[in-house]
């Protein structure tokens, strides 16, 4: 299937701006939205922040929660959607992109 | 580079169980104590996945359990046998000493841990305490706050201050900020867990890099055992969002399920013998010599079009699947419930072994010395303690490591004085660590790891050669002189995820190094270390530990630690020796 990703950027004072991301997922491979996240930043940008420096990646330490498509996920347990608006999920303490202070 | 004006007696890094216990024992003994650790303070390291976090277990002698109330089940055992046990299993390997130090203390930690209010879930085995991980970390942070030991979270550690050969302090990164900062103490515990960010495949978080072991041989500590890795046999390689996960090693285990070739076929008789192929299956030797088993069948090409074998579970008749879920309930919640959906669906998972338990590490003595004065170490990051195999528990290590490096520190710290920084070499490290943002025309730090990452597939699976290990040195030291011209696409300081990789590989290319020197060095296969050119081991030439000191790959032979118990002076094909270690340990006249 193919992934249209749109991401909220930037960090406090300068939030607004928005990147946007094609990329193509095998059939029948069960993707998260960290998988999607991971292939963005190693192959098409790696300027996007998300949390991933101290990750599970087993929905067992809570920490990579993202907002997509309006909902709060974790990004590791969530799979990957067709068309996902990916932003911060707790806005008032971000960093950078979708990275927030947990 | 910033100065913290905060001084400590004590600096631990890392805040799994290992670190967190240490600054217990540090804090106990009245040190100020820092715990600096990569993400957050009981939510990060290896502890917090142990057994998946459904079933992981502390593991104590039968005797003592009965003592403490834990367990009637296994009365009749005594620490002498469970030091036996741990002996054969790492093929006498081990030092003995650490290990007796293993047997002696792990009750009194166990004991603790449930005063102070861990929950105990029953038994898992004759001498395993069933618990979570998360339980663990969360009953040693209260105990930290209870102590007031403090914390600086989402901070990457990085180098060792030394004056006149003796640390004085640490430099680190504030990941959010891009900060770098140093701090002065009086002595420093490593508790940064393995090294598993080598490999491509491993079963550990993300933050696994290394980074303590590297901090060490920089500063010329002492490494032993580096060629020793235990790997999951059965962890999961696709579907990818899974990557990583040791579920249906904890299945397996269990008793449910079955590995399986591209061809639909099992194959564990091919390389094991029947007695041995038993074990394999039915045994808690299953990790050793399942991944065995596993690599050798991948390596013969008969893997599936993933790289890995099938791991399926029959859940037909449905009684089973009723049995399944009244032995693991957590399996009918959360990431479980999403894998269990992939059976209900008659579809299987692709496993294969994964890099799990790095049994070798910074070398320590029975006060968890290194050979550095003030640098302690506790926890996966050191060796010698399991030898050529670990299957007692490693959470019962992190415990019992933990409050004797804390510890020792204290008391070191309360002898010493803080000492001096010297400007040149904080301002050497700072250099060194923000030169990726000034390089240019290099790689980037992706196409550095994805490298490594096909370098140590090749050198360092479970079944290695002298001619693949020769290749990943040098390959590994290509690597080397290209990450000093590592080139970033981002220059932001906040948060820049090329700029970590680029120090996460600073710390995984020397350890990785010294891992395949090791590895070569170690010309037999014993326990985890499986050497297919070379497939039998020698109890007349080859009872010595594998030690390097510092950088260096001048590798020192020293004598094995036979303090309590001497093996069998012979030598016998691979499988063979395992099948009479077996027969000891199990008290069979001949298997």
């Amino acid at each position: 299937m193919t992934c249209h990703v749109k991401i909220s950027r930037g960090e406090p004072g300068r939030e607004g701006t928005w990147s946007e991301y094609t990329l193509t997922v095998a059939e029948h491979e069960d993707t998260s939205i960290m998988n999607v996240l991971e292939r963005i930043a190693a192959e098409q940008d790696p300027t996007l922040a998300f949390f991933d420096h101290a990750a599970c990646r087993q929905a067992a330490c809570g920490k990579c929660a993202v907002r997509c498509n309006g909902k709060v996920v974790l990004a590791c347990k969530e799979k990957a959607q067709e068309e996902m608006l990916l932003e911060p999920a707790r806005p008032a303490r971000l960093v950078r992109d979708l990275l927030c202070r947990a | 580079m910033n100065l913290s004006v905060q001084s400590y007696d004590v600096i631990v890094i890392g805040a799994g169980g290992g670190g967190l216990r240490s600054a217990i024992g540090a804090a106990q003994a009245k040190a100020r104590t820092l715990v600096i650790c990569r993400g957050k303070s009981n939510r990060s390291g290896a502890t917090l996945l142990a057994g998946a976090n459904i079933s992981a277990d502390i593991a104590c002698d039968g005797e003592t359990l009965a003592r403490l109330g834990v367990s009637q089940g296994n009365k009749k055992d005594t620490k002498d046998a469970w030091f036996s046990d741990i002996i054969h299993e790492g093929f006498y390997l081990n030092n003995q000493d650490l290990a007796t130090m293993y047997v002696e203390t792990a009750g009194d930690r166990l004991a603790e841990m449930i005063d102070w209010g861990m929950e105990v879930h029953g038994m898992e085995g004759a001498r395993e305490v069933s618990v979570f991980g998360s339980d663990i970390l969360d009953t040693m942070m209260r105990r930290c706050r209870e102590l007031n030991v403090e914390f600086m979270e989402d901070t990457m550690f990085t180098d060792l201050l030394m004056k006149d050969g003796q640390v004085c302090g640490v430099v680190c990164v504030d990941l959010y900020s891009g900060e770098i900062k140093a701090l002065r103490c009086k002595a420093v515990v490593l508790a940064t867990g393995g090294a598993h960010g080598i490999f491509s495949e491993n079963s550990g978080s993300s933050d696994l890099c290394g980074e303590g072991q590297a901090a060490a041989m920089r500063a010329g500590a002492e490494m032993i055992d580096m060629e020793m890795v235990s790997f999951c046999p059965t962890v999961v390689t696709w579907p990818t969002m899974y990557k990583g996960n040791i579920l249906p090693y904890i299945l397996f285990s269990t008793g449910y399920g079955r590995v399986l070739n591209k061809y639909g076929k099992t194959f564990t008789d091919r390389y094991l013998s029947r007695h041995v192929e038993r074990l394999a299956l039915d045994s808690e030797w299953n990790k050793m010599l399942l991944s065995y088993a596993l690599n050798a069948e991948i390596q013969e090409g008969r893997g599936t079009r993933q790289g890995g074998l099938y791991y399926a579970l029959d859940l037909h008749p449905q009684e089973i699947m009723e049995e399944l879920y009244a032995d693991l309930p957590p399996l009918k919640t959360g990431i479980y419930a999403d894998i269990m959906k992939i059976f209900e669906a008659d579809r299987s998972l692709v496993i294969k072994p994964a890099a799990h338990y790095f049994e070798g590490g910074v070398r320590i003595d029975t006060a968890c010395r290194t050979s550095i004065p003030g640098l302690f170490a506790a926890g996966e990051c050191t060796g010698g303690m399991f030898g050529a195999n670990r299957v007692s528990a490693a959470t019962t290590e992190m415990m019992v490591e933990g409050a004797v490096a804390g510890n020792s520190a204290a008391a070191f710290a309360r002898d010493t004085s803080l000492l001096p920084i010297d400007t040149a070499q904080m301002e050497a490290i700072e250099a060194e660590l923000l030169k990726p943002f000034t390089n240019r025309g290099g790689q980037s730090p992706e196409q550095l790891r994805s490298r490594l990452h096909a370098i140590s597939a090749e050198a360092m699976p479970v079944i290695r050669t002298a001619e693949k290990l020769t290749e990943g040195i040098a390959a590994v030291e290509e690597l080397q002189h290209e990450l000093e011209h590592v080139t970033l696409s981002d220059t932001a300081r906040t948060y820049n995820r090329e700029w970590r990789r680029s120090l996460e590989l600073r710390s995984m290319l020397p350890v990785a190094k010294t891992m395949f020197k090791s590895a070569l060095v170690r010309d037999e296969s014993r326990g985890v270390h499986v050497r297919g050119d070379m497939l039998r081991t020698s109890n007349v030439k080859n009872l010595y530990n594998i030690v390097f000191r510092g950088e260096s790959l001048e590798d020192a032979k020293a004598p094995a630690v036979l303090t309590r118990m001497k093996p069998e002076i012979g030598e016998w094909s691979y499988t063979e020796y395992i099948e009479k270690i077996v027969a000891e340990e199990t008290g069979e006249e001949d298997a």
